[in-house]
């Protein structure tokens, strides 16, 4: 199947039908289902717009936007919508999804051509790559991340990475410490260190020890692939996965805090 | 059209719906089916008895022996398709009235020697025929009468004109009254009987009438509108293909005479489209004519559909107006046909015989795609891909088929093609014995090899013909072989088996510098690198054997040190075993194996998860030692089958005996994961095993492990980090110094000669980098312990990639053990495709 996705030239707004198969054909001949999803991504923007102006903090009756936030209430919107499993998603990977939500929150553009410039401001500020390059996979990671952030309450997710989306990507990045069960156990670790630890390592200074210095540990014990790569994190039980996770941290962190 | 008489070019068949009534009075229908142009069903009456003594076997001119039974072959005939699944077909659309669904058919054939005879199958509750058919004026007398009796609660309202002319007749008393409604004009038996046979209708060999008595209807079976006059276009076609536009608009391209696979032949390729010709299929999800069809001997068996097969080239909207057809030289013909279900609508792709149907399938593939962006369909492929031709990706496909396979068997020498027999039966050897020295390889003089022990296998059994020879030999530090055993029709088949096991104890066997005096003993008077080998020969063939290396008087190398013990993981899709892509629902079949190079017997704790899924967690396991300079043995260590499932679709029927499986995302590349620790915790090995989940592996459209293309590099040849993609460069010297090939006679020619080269060695490096974490996974796709061949090139190549295995003692010993090896996978190569 394939997605509707709108791009400006010169002033003028279009719209071309994509589809990741394998040979590229002329997607035209998915049209009708591509605009049927591109009519229910309205909903999903607008229940994140609505997600969004209730959990900004405001300063000066200024919204202060932030990026783990606004990626968060992406994921979620996409997730509860269950946009993924429309008609026009049907083997097609989720990037090809990233392109037409972006592309359509950035042009603001309703089903018969409303516009709405407020589905802007759910994009975070520096990443706007895609503009540039639209169809290039990877300036969409921020979407991937928010979406992968999904299983997480706000609360939980922002207290493990500090509110801060560059922590949440130095996870993700490293594709063996994705799961849900070892971002429990993070928690869980967190909350039973000093408040200036959590302090430091919520912040990610040059020079210092901060929370890179979780991922780079917690890689090591879990790593991605080759010897050892077998059992990863969601693959041992809760309390085991706890007892692991404080093992390793507790020494990274004697190792740069004593 | 077999059946075909001498002298007549066009066999004619005509279908006649015929109205009666029964004793009750109640109307009923009947249907006849008479052909003419054909030699009747010739031959003696052979009773049942009889045929068990001939094991089942007719001659081609026992035609009516064929027709009364059930379950015999042909001699001189392809086995698929002469076991009566033809007549069943006649029998089934007869629907006796009663409580009990019962059928019955007659049959009547006048013969060139003026014979009639009458015959008549009755089916359910118990299968019976007339123990003698009626013949001559008694036969005629009964096909006349109003009515034939069949017992005293039953007679069939006939009164038929006897035949007149040379030919058989198939009578349908009590035809089901659902089918008959399709007979009309225009019906979907009509449709049925167009798609079928339209193209022995156009050659003129077929002529089909349905005629509706009663309603006066007459209908002869043409070739459909679209292929009426293209095949008739003046001048052969060549095998670039030549463009025809249609009157309505469309346009149409023929190709004849391709080449394909090994030694194929396509005599004619047809594609076509047009906006004018709208969808006309009659079972919407069963591709008729939107596609190609696949036409054996002038019968459709087949289509590749628009949708389903092709979706990638051709538009939706241009769908309805495609069609296709493909038809072969007669060899190619009867090689399709071993493939061919005993149905006649479909091919089997798996395993030895399917594979002139995956190579027909790539084929056309090739031809549709192509097809689509002449016509402008598709958008034109990259730049880097454009410059390999066809021939050179084909070498390289063919290259890596003979030396991987999807059954992870070595594909027999095809030079033999005629022996269709031997193609289905796969073989399975074991040879085990007892060193002296329970570490090591090595036999001085005067010791023996205990407790020799031979297992055989094949399956399936049922098609094991006649038996097969077990031998015994020796194979010297020279390579010569030695008979030393031969136990001829050691294996044969059991009825009711599954598979034919066969186990044979075969005792000890001494090794002997001097002349041997008795029995089991071993001549061998020069110290080295032997082998003994145990060969099955079946019906003069040698189709598998199994070796074990003996260092006589020689002390053999010792197991490496590094990375002793090693895993591999095999996956295969077992719901569609042709394709590397598992769809929703389908079964994987997986398996670890590992092996233990070293000498001493180990415990292990094994782990393996699939994504999510933890199949096994520290699960302790026992690891045979492999005695010094013998060759490891590859151990299963779990096995699981699992029907993988899409989160986003809803749960297809379970496959009995899988554990369900919920894929983390509804497409992609999940990985198999293994790790081997020793008693002491510490890893020992890991392999890991990617799965593509509703995804095709983009690099390799053929199930091949990796794509070749030109790329600008300073090397030879590159195999990149991820092992999909192998490189080389179109200016390199010697590439460009050899001729571009054109007609190609043999495997190993100009460029082409270059490419298989550098394939063979991106197939080692394939094979062999992943070793160094101890991941036998491609490894052993590559290695077979039991090589089949009839020849000692399987073997050297087997000798090949151990010795690569081992640890060297330097890099030019590695370098010239992988020259070695190379040069062995190019003769094999040349010997296989030429």
């Amino acid at each position: 199947m394939a997605v509707l996705v709108w791009s400006e030239r010169d002033g003028a707004l279009g719209n071309s039908i994509r589809s990741g198969r394998r040979v590229a054909l002329s997607a035209e001949e998915f049209r009708p289902e591509a605009e049927s999803l591109d009519q229910q991504l309205d909903a999903l923007l607008d229940m994140a717009w609505q997600a969004l102006t209730i959990i900004t903090e405001h300063v000066n009756g200024k919204a202060r936007f932030n990026a783990f936030e606004q990626v968060w209430v992406l994921g979620r919107a996409i997730y509860v919508s269950d946009i993924l499993r429309h008609e026009a998603m049907q083997g097609e990977a989720r990037t090809l999804l990233w392109q037409a939500l972006m592309a359509k929150a950035w042009f603001g553009i309703r089903q018969y051509l409303e516009r709405e410039p407020r589905w802007r401001e759910l994009i975070p500020r520096n990443r706007k790559t895609w503009l540039e390059r639209p169809a290039e996979n990877r300036h969409y990671d921020f979407l991937e991340i928010g979406y992968w952030l999904r299983e997480q309450q706000l609360q939980d997710a922002g207290e493990v990475f500090g509110w801060s989306f560059t922590n949440a990507r130095e996870v993700y990045v490293r594709a063996s410490l994705r799961s849900n069960e070892l971002r429990r156990a993070l928690l869980h670790w967190l909350r039973r260190q000093r408040p200036e630890i959590r302090e430091a390592l919520s912040k990610s200074a040059r020079g210092k020890p901060g929370f890179e210095l979780i991922p780079k540990a917690l890689q090591k014990r879990f790593p991605a692939k080759g010897p050892g790569s077998a059992l990863l994190p969601q693959h041992y039980p809760e309390d085991e996965l706890r007892s692991i996770v404080c093992d390793v941290l507790d020494s990274a962190r004697d190792a740069h805090f004593s | 059209m077999d059946a075909v008489r001498e002298g007549h070019k066009t066999v004619s068949v005509e279908y006649c719906l015929l109205r009666r009534r029964t004793d009750a009075g109640e109307p009923c229908f009947m249907l006849t089916v008479i052909d003419k142009g054909t030699t009747g069903l010739r031959g003696p009456i052979v009773s049942d008895n009889e045929l068990a003594a001939r094991q089942f076997k007719l001659t081609p001119e026992e035609n009516w022996a064929a027709f009364e039974a059930q379950g015999y072959t042909k001699e001189n005939e392809d086995a698929l398709g002469s076991r009566g699944q033809g007549k069943a077909a006649f029998l089934y659309h007869s629907n006796v009235p009663g409580k009990v669904r019962r059928m019955l058919m007659l049959y009547d054939t006048l013969l060139e020697d003026g014979k009639y005879r009458l015959g008549m199958r009755f089916a359910r509750p118990v299968d019976q025929r007339l123990t003698r058919p009626l013949e001559d004026k008694e036969a005629i007398a009964a096909v006349q009468d109003d009515t034939f009796p069949i017992d005293h609660d039953l007679a069939v309202p006939l009164g038929l004109s006897p035949l007149r002319e040379i030919g058989t007749r198939v009578i349908i008393p009590f035809f089901d009254e659902e089918i008959v409604a399709a007979i009309g004009p225009g019906g979907e038996f009509e449709r049925w009987l167009q798609r079928c046979w339209w193209r022995a209708i156009q050659a003129g060999r077929l002529r089909i009438r349905v005629v509706d008595e009663e309603q006066g209807n007459a209908t002869e079976i043409e070739a459909p509108g679209w292929w009426r006059d293209l095949p008739r276009q003046k001048d052969k076609p060549s095998t670039d293909g030549r463009w025809i536009k249609m009157p309505d608009g469309g346009r149409a391209c023929i190709w004849g005479d391709i080449p394909f696979g090994d030694g194929h032949q396509i005599r004619r390729l047809v594609l076509l489209h047009s906006d004018a010709l709208e969808e006309d299929e009659i079972v919407r999800d069963h591709p008729e004519y939107a596609g190609v069809q696949i036409m054996r001997g002038s019968q459709w068996i087949e289509t590749r559909g628009a949708r389903q097969d092709f979706g990638d080239y051709i538009p939706r909207d241009r769908r309805p107006g495609f069609r296709g057809y493909v038809e072969f030289d007669k060899q190619t013909d009867s090689l399709l046909r071993v493939a061919e279900n005993s149905q006649h609508d479909g091919f089997d792709a798996r395993g030895r015989k399917g594979e002139i149907v995956r190579e027909l399938r790539a084929e056309l593939d090739a031809f549709a795609r192509e097809f689509s962006a002449e016509m402008g369909w598709e958008m034109a492929t990259p730049i880097a891909t454009q410059q390999l031709s066809q021939r050179e990706r084909t070498t390289h496909t063919q290259l890596l088929e003979t030396f991987l396979n999807p059954n992870g068997r070595k594909p027999k020498s095809s030079s033999k093609a005629d022996d269709a027999e031997r193609n289905r039966l796969l073989w399975n050897c074991r040879l085990d014995l007892e060193y002296p020295d329970p570490n090591s390889a090595r036999v001085d003089w005067g010791q023996s090899l205990c407790n020799v022990y031979v297992e055989v296998g094949v399956e399936p059994s049922e098609e094991l013909a006649g038996s097969a020879d077990l031998i015994l030999e020796w194979v010297d530090d020279s390579g010569k072989s030695h008979e030393m055993f031969r136990r001829e029709n050691a294996i044969n088949k059991q009825w009711g088996e599954d598979r034919v096991k066969e186990q044979f104890e075969l005792g000890d066997w001494q090794i002997l510098r001097g002349k041997a005096s008795r029995e089991r003993q071993i001549e061998c008077p020069v110290p080295g690198e032997c082998r003994l080998r145990a060969v099955v020969a079946h019906r003069g063939e040698r189709v598998k054997s199994a070796s074990r290396t003996i260092y006589v008087q020689t002390e053999p190398p010792p197991p490496p040190q590094k990375n002793p013990v090693t895993l591999s993981i095999s996956a295969a899709n077992i719901s569609a075993n042709d394709k590397n892509r598992i769809d929703h629902g389908e079964e994987l079949q997986l398996q670890i194996n590992a092996r233990n190079r070293g000498t001493q017997p180990g415990s292990f704790q094994l782990t393996a998860t699939f994504e999510d899924d933890v199949l096994a967690r520290d699960e302790p396991i026992e690891l045979e030692g492999t005695p010094a300079g013998d060759s490891p043995r590859r151990q299963a260590i779990l096995t699981e089958r699992l029907q993988l499932l899409d989160p986003r679709q809803s749960a297809p029927l379970r496959i009995y005996g899988t554990q369900p499986i919920s894929m983390p995302d509804s497409s992609g590349r999940f990985t198999i994961s293994a790790d081997l620790h020793d008693e002491n915790g510490d890893h020992v090995a890991h392999a890991s095993r990617p799965v593509f989940f509703q995804r095709d592996p983009g690099n390799a459209r053929n199930n091949l492990p990796f794509e070749i293309e030109q790329q600008d590099q300073k090397a030879m040849w590159l195999m990149n980090r991820e092992l999909d993609r192998l490189t080389y460069p179109a200016n390199y010297p010697l590439y460009t110094e050899m001729k571009e090939i054109l007609r190609q006679r043999r495997a190993l020619q100009g460029q082409l000669a270059f490419v298989a080269e550098i394939s063979a060695n991106g197939l080692l490096e394939w094979a062999l980098r992943p070793k160094e974490t101890g991941n036998d996974s491609n490894y052993d796709q590559l290695y077979d312990e039991n090589s089949s061949a009839d020849d000692n090139l399987w073997d050297d190549f087997n000798r090949g990639l151990e010795r690569l295995s081992k640890e060297v003692e330097s890099p030019t010993d590695f370098a010239r053990a992988w020259r070695e090896t190379v040069a062995i996978m190019l003769d094999i190569f040349a010997q296989e495709n030429n």
